[in-house]
């Protein structure tokens, strides 16, 4: 019956992925492709590059598929592509600033993208290191397990819970003096 | 060390990691004034972090999907395979048209034949998809809409589902996301009738009481109508934005708007109360978390709550709850009982 293609686990999902089910692929792509799109937005805050890396994503999760693993999240898998592609954008546009001037109005952009930021957000994170801040986020916000992030960012889950732990020291901090 | 021991148990319940025997360790070194000091502020940074700034937008995703289908062009993949014992005779009689009638004719006879020997199950008239308490799951039609069903729901679609004729029963929680067709896509609930085009939207269809049905409709994009069943009273009509509800067989209420993101948290795990009657959000604790709970003492019933917890652990959800309507919870033999405190 085609309809249990679509029902399911990821789990499930990915075994037939592998298996080159285009169907199994669309109902990964309808159930992820929000989250991923947030999250590289948020680390870019720019739409357009946000929404092609999506495409970006799912094309190498469909093309690496027989590697995928059902016995590991897929949903981490999506995140660590994304997180790769954000890393590599951002190390190119840091040479490129370099050797080459920023276009006017791609800096205009960036920056009234800037100004929308919540001002709350930034100052509350300001304290935090890079890795912790995504770390917290990615257990807060996108709701990924210690494990998944672990997965993720290649690190151990007892790393995953210390930066935990010194996040919310510090958030506790924070919101004390408030 | 100690100290160090109980943080981390502390750190792990908050943020959703902790093992049932760490719930209840930690409920125990609760009772301690200065851990429960430290637990309530960790609590308090996690609730209460700002939320980080959000896309202004999404991208139209049949759109983007309709993209990357072409990128990937799948029709030149191998497809999964649907009938696979007759593929391979249809493309052998349709190169050869001479034998193509006789052929037709073998086939609609093979196809009684397979038709006499269903087994019994496959003649059942609707297919059910069910959630159990505690779980969610996406389901996809056969005309490409989208479902989500939430907590303890039920939905049945009938065998004879096609993008021109299509009709689906619900009982609990939905999110539909319908594609645009020929035919309307219409829901009965036990007590109504939603019927839309392609929109997305949510229907919430449950008992408040015994035998008191509620079917609640909130849109999200697109237009819906809402009528009660079996009876002639106007339907309503929903825009974005709008919520409206049937209670019991009564005609429907007017149409109301609500921040539907805010109402729809539980599409991101989260649980949120609007003035909901405590028993209501009760029996939505039971089934987010699978749990039973009872309530104790029926002056709480009356008492309504507003609230929102983003993927809180069950303990620290009844806690809030209990200290908002003055009262108190003790875990026994499996069931939480709560009780008012006068």
């Amino acid at each position: 019956m085609k309809l249990n293609t679509a029902t399911c686990s990821d789990a499930e999902l990915v075994r037939k992925i592998r298996s080159s089910d285009s169907r199994a692929f669309q109902v990964l792509y309808f159930r992820y492709h929000d989250a991923i799109f947030r999250f590289l937005w948020f680390r870019l805050h720019c739409r357009d590059t946000a929404a092609d890396f999506v495409q970006e994503v799912f094309t190498r999760v469909w093309e690496r598929r027989v590697h995928l693993d059902p016995e590991k999240s897929v949903r981490a898998y999506c995140y660590r592509i994304a997180h790769n592609l954000v890393v590599d954008h951002l190390k190119s546009r840091e040479k490129e600033r370099t050797f080459v001037r920023e276009h006017p109005a791609a800096e205009r952009t960036r920056f009234e993208d800037r100004a929308n930021l919540k001002i709350d957000y930034e100052t509350v994170m300001a304290g935090l290191s890079e890795p912790v801040r995504l770390t917290f986020h990615l257990n807060r916000f996108e709701g990924l397990t210690y494990t998944e992030i672990a997965d993720m960012l290649g690190i151990s889950v007892k790393t995953v819970e210390y930066r935990m732990s010194q996040a919310l020291d510090r958030l506790r901090g924070m919101m004390k003096q408030d | 060390m100690e100290r160090d021991k109980f943080r981390r148990i502390v750190i792990r319940v908050v943020t959703g990691e902790a093992s049932e025997a760490e719930i209840r360790m930690l409920q125990e070194l609760l009772k301690s004034p200065g851990h429960r000091a430290f637990y309530e502020s960790v609590v308090s940074a996690w609730t209460h972090v700002p939320e980080p700034p959000s896309p202004p937008s999404m991208p139209d995703k049949k759109k983007q999907w309709a993209d990357l289908e072409k990128r990937l062009s799948f029709s030149s993949e191998k497809k999964p395979v649907r009938v696979p014992d007759t593929g391979w005779f249809f493309r052998w009689v349709a190169g050869r048209p001479g034998i193509a009638a006789a052929g037709a004719a073998i086939a609609c006879l093979l196809a009684a034949a397979v038709i006499l020997h269903q087994p019994v199950r496959d003649l059942v008239v609707y297919r059910s998809v069910r959630t159990q308490n505690g779980e969610t799951k996406t389901w996809v039609l056969p005309d490409g809409s989208q479902v989500l069903l939430n907590h303890g729901s039920r939905l049945s679609v009938p065998r004879s589902f096609t993008p021109a004729c299509r009709e689906v029963k619900l009982q609990g929680e939905a999110f539909f996301d319908v594609m645009a067709a020929e035919g309307p896509f219409t829901i009965q609930t036990g007590n109504a009738t939603v019927t839309v085009l392609g929109t997305e939207f949510d229907v919430w269809a449950r008992e408040k009481k015994k035998r008191v049905m509620e079917t609640r409709v909130i849109v999200k994009e697109g237009t819906v109508r809402l009528g009660a069943s079996g009876s002639d009273t106007a339907d309503v009509k929903l825009t974005a934005g709008l919520m409206a509800s049937v209670d019991r067989r009564l005609p429907p209420s007017v149409p109301v708007p609500v921040d539907v993101n805010h109402r729809l948290g539980w599409m991101e795990r989260r649980l949120v109360f609007e003035e909901t009657p405590v028993r209501e959000a009760f029996q939505e604790l039971v089934r987010y978390y699978n749990v039973s709970i009872v309530l104790k003492d029926k002056e709480l019933e009356s008492l309504t709550i507003t609230a929102v917890f983003d993927r809180l652990g069950i303990d620290v959800v009844l806690e809030s709850i209990c200290l908002a309507i003055d009262a108190e919870y003790v875990y026994e033999k499996g069931h939480y009982t709560v009780f008012s405190r006068n």
